[in-house]
C-alpha cells in the first residue's frame, strides 16, 4: 500500500511535468520568407493549339511589377483576401455600388524551392496566379495595345487596382443585406477600378483567378472605362444603363483577351459547358443581331453578351481584313482612341440618330428590340465617323453583316458609310 | 527541438506507466501467494475517492443510471479505455468563409486516481488521419493528406457528467500534391511536397457516461495551433470511448 501511494505520488509529479513540457512547447507560427527574387510558380497561359483552344502550366515566372511578396502589393495591384463586400448589382461582370468591409493580407504559405516561391495549399497558388496575371497585362500592355501603364494608372485611385480574392458576396436592397454564394465569375468594379474574384466551383475547369484570357478580359472593362467613359464611370450615366451599351463593354472586353491571348474561345477552358462557351466564341458564331428578336431567342441565350459577341466579331473581322496593313496592336490603340470619342459623339445625336432615353423593361418584346437596335445603331454610327478613314470600308461591310438593319439602321450606315 | 522534448516527455511518462502496471501485477501475485482471490483495499473507507472500483467508476454514491460506477469483482484500479473521435477542424480555405474538414481519430486512454475527490488523470494516445478537401475547380486540385498523433494528458472529475480537460502535444505529417488535367498541360514538380510539423491543443470535453461508464460517449471543443499553419484553430468532435 505504502508503495502504491509512492508511485501514485510520483506519477502525478511526473504527469505535471508532462503538462508543464506541453504548455511551453513552442505556439509561434513559422514566417515565411519570401523569395530574394519576386519568381513563384503559378498558373500560366502558355499559348494556343492549333485548334483554337487555350493552354496552361503550373511554372515558374518572376513578377515584374510586385514590391511586397507576402503582402501580394505591387506598383499597379494589391490583393486583399475575404472580407465583405456590399453591391447594388452585378450587371455580367460589371459590379455596380461596391462597399468593401474587412479584408486581410493575403497569409500566403509558400516554401521557396531553388529560388522559386512554392505553394502549400490551394488559396496561395490561387492568390500568386492571379497577381501574376495583372502582373503580366501590365508588363506587356503597352506592346500590345499602344497604351502605357502610366496613362492606365492616372486612372486609378490611390494609384493602383486592388483585387478581393473570394470576398463574401452581399446585395444590398432597401435596407436589407442578402448574402449570395456566387461562385463562377470575375468582375471588375468601374466606380472604383476594382477586381472581385468569386469563390471557386467544382465546375470550374481552369480557375478563374489564374486565366489570363478571363483577366484580360476583366481588364478590358478598366481599359473601357479609361476610354469611353473617360475613367469617369458613373451609374448616372445614361450609357452605363442602357442594356445595348452593356452589350458593347462585354464585346470590347472579349476583343480585349484576344489582343493579348489571340484566342477566340474566351470562356471554355474555365466554363467547359458547350452551349455557354460556344455563344462567347466570337470567331465561330454566325448568329446576327436579326436573330436575337424575342423573348428567348434560341440562337444566342446570353442577353447583352450577344451583342458584345457581335461587335468583338465586327472588329475581328476588320482586322482580319486589313492585317496586311493594320496590325493587332494598331487596331487595339485604334479602336481605344476611337472610343474615346464616342461617347460625346452618341450624346451630342438627335433623336433621329439616337433615340431618347427610355425605360426598356416594360416595353413589349417587339418594341424593345427596336429600341435596343436604335441604340446600337447610334453607338456604330459614332465608332465608324471616328475610327481611322483607312478602316472605314472593312468597318461598314462587317457591322452591316453582324448587325442587319435594325442593329445598324438605314439612317446610321448612311451616316457612317454613306 | 521538438523530437527532443517527445523523447522527454515519454521517457518521463512511460515508466509511471509501466510502474502503474507493476504494481497491479505486483498486487495480483501477492493475492495469489496467500491464496486469495481478490487484493483486499486497505485504504481508509472514508476516503471518498477510494473505494474499490473497476471501470472508470469512483464514488458510490452516485446515481445508478448516469454515474460512472464501480463494478463489483476483483479490485483493478487502472483503468483503460479506447474508442474513435469523429472530429471536425474548422479551417479557413475560402478567403471570407470556413471550410469543416472531417478528421477522425483514433483515442486510447489510461485513467489513474488523483487524491483529490472525484479527480482523475487520463493518460492518453490519439491518432488522426484525413483526406478532406475543400472545394477547387476540375482541371486544378491540390490535395492535402494528413497524419497526425499525439499523446496528451487530461484531467478529468468524476460526476454524473464527466467534464475534462485536456492538454496534446504531437506531430502532423502532411503530404501535398497537385491533380491537374487538360487545358493545363504540365505541372512543375515542386508543387508535390510533403510537410512535418507541430500539433499542440487544449481540449475541453464533457463525457456522457453509459452503462455505468463502460462506455462515454464525450462531445469535444479543441483550440489547436499548428506549427505552419494558421489557417486552423478550432476543432470539435464527439469522441465515443469503451473501458475495461
Amino acid at each position: 500500500m505504502k508503495n502504491f501511494i509512492n508511485y501514485k505520488s510520483s506519477l502525478t509529479r511526473l504527469s505535471g511535468l508532462a503538462i508543464a513540457a506541453m504548455m511551453t512547447s513552442s505556439c509561434g507560427y513559422k514566417s515565411f520568407s519570401a523569395p530574394e527574387t519576386m519568381k513563384a510558380i503559378v498558373l500560366a497561359f502558355t499559348g494556343v493549339d492549333s485548334g483554337g483552344k487555350a493552354e496552361f502550366a503550373l511554372t515558374e515566372k518572376t513578377y515584374r511589377t510586385m514590391t511586397d511578396f507576402n503582402n501580394l502589393d505591387g506598383t499597379y495591384l494589391n490583393i486583399k483576401r475575404g472580407g465583405t463586400l456590399t453591391i447594388k448589382n452585378l450587371n455580367g461582370s460589371i459590379v455596380e455600388s461596391p462597399n468593401f468591409e474587412g479584408g486581410e493580407a493575403p497569409a500566403l504559405r509558400y516554401e521557396v524551392k531553388n529560388g522559386a516561391a512554392v505553394a502549400l495549399d490551394y488559396s496561395t497558388l490561387a492568390m500568386l496566379s492571379a497577381y501574376y496575371q495583372l502582373d503580366e497585362i501590365y508588363s506587356t500592355i503597352e506592346a500590345k495595345t499602344g497604351v502605357t501603364p502610366a496613362a492606365l494608372q492616372a486612372n486609378l485611385p490611390g494609384g493602383k487596382h486592388i483585387m478581393f480574392f473570394e470576398p463574401v458576396i452581399k446585395f444590398s436592397g432597401q435596407g436589407t443585406d442578402v448574402s449570395a454564394g456566387i461562385k463562377l465569375n470575375a468582375a471588375f468594379s468601374p466606380s472604383d477600378k476594382n477586381f472581385l474574384l468569386f469563390q471557386r466551383s467544382p465546375i470550374e475547369s481552369v480557375p478563374l483567378s489564374g486565366n489570363f484570357q478571363v483577366l484580360t478580359h476583366e481588364f478590358g472593362h478598366f481599359i473601357f472605362d479609361y476610354s469611353f467613359y473617360a475613367g469617369k464611370f458613373s451609374e448616372t450615366n445614361r450609357w452605363a444603363k442602357e442594356w445595348a451599351m452593356s452589350g458593347i463593354n462585354e464585346g470590347f472586353a472579349d476583343f480585349n483577351s484576344w489582343t493579348f491571348t489571340d484566342c477566340t474561345d474566351i470562356l471554355r477552358s474555365s466554363i467547359d459547358i458547350t452551349k455557354i462557351a460556344d455563344e462567347r466564341d466570337f470567331a465561330k458564331t454566325t448568329f446576327t443581331f436579326t436573330d436575337l428578336e424575342g423573348d428567348d431567342p434560341t440562337a444566342c441565350r446570353g442577353e447583352f453578351y450577344c451583342v458584345g459577341s457581335l461587335f468583338a466579331r465586327s472588329l475581328y473581322q476588320t482586322q482580319k481584313a486589313l492585317a496586311s496593313t493594320v496590325s493587332k496592336k494598331d487596331m487595339s490603340n485604334g479602336v481605344i482612341e476611337t472610343l474615346k470619342k464616342c461617347q460625346d459623339a452618341m450624346n451630342a445625336m438627335d433623336p433621329t440618330h439616337m433615340p431618347a432615353e427610355k425605360d426598356r423593361d416594360p416595353m413589349d418584346t417587339i418594341t424593345r428590340f427596336d429600341y435596343d437596335g436604335a441604340v446600337t445603331s447610334g453607338f456604330i454610327e459614332a465608332f465608324i465617323k471616328n475610327a481611322p478613314a483607312s478602316w472605314k470600308g472593312q468597318l461598314c461591310g462587317a457591322f452591316e453583316n453582324n448587325f442587319g438593319t435594325t442593329g445598324f439602321n438605314t439612317t446610321a450606315r448612311t451616316a457612317a458609310c454613306g | 527541438m521538438f523530437l527532443t522534448r517527445l523523447i522527454t516527455l515519454l521517457i518521463l511518462t512511460i515508466p509511471s506507466g509501466m510502474a502503474i502496471s507493476a504494481t497491479a501485477s505486483g498486487d495480483k501475485k501477492l493475492a495469489d501467494e496467500k491464496g486469495l482471490d481478490s487484493v483486499t483495499d486497505e485504504r481508509p473507507t472514508d476516503e471518498p475517492n477510494n473505494p474499490p472500483g473497476n471501470k472508470r467508476a469512483v464514488d458510490p454514491s452516485l446515481l445508478d443510471d448516469v454515474a460512472l460506477r464501480p463494478a463489483s469483482g476483483s479490485a483493478n484500479k487502472w483503468n483503460y479505455a479506447a474508442g474513435l473521435n469523429l472530429a471536425w477542424s474548422i479551417r479557413n480555405d475560402y478567403g471570407a468563409r470556413s471550410f469543416r474538414r472531417f478528421e477522425p481519430e483514433a483515442v486510447g486512454f489510461m485513467y489513474t486516481e488523483l487524491p483529490v475527490d472525484k479527480l482523475w488523470l487520463r493518460h492518453g494516445a490519439r491518432v488522426g488521419y484525413s483526406k478532406d478537401q475543400p472545394q477547387m475547380p476540375k482541371a486544378l486540385r491540390m490535395i492535402e493528406t494528413d497524419w497526425k498523433a499525439s499523446i496528451e494528458e487530461a484531467v478529468v472529475y468524476n460526476w454524473y457528467v464527466v467534464p475534462s480537460l485536456t492538454f496534446g502535444l504531437g506531430y502532423d505529417w502532411r503530404r501535398v500534391s497537385v491533380k491537374a488535367t487538360p487545358p493545363i498541360k504540365s505541372v512543375d514538380s515542386r508543387l508535390n511536397t510533403k510537410e512535418t510539423f507541430m500539433w499542440n491543443y487544449i481540449q475541453a470535453g464533457v463525457g456522457i457516461p453509459a452503462m455505468k461508464g463502460e462506455y462515454l460517449l464525450e462531445p469535444v471543443l479543441r483550440w489547436q495551433h499548428l506549427s505552419i499553419d494558421r489557417r486552423t484553430n478550432w476543432a470539435f468532435g464527439f469522441e465515443m470511448t469503451k473501458a475495461w
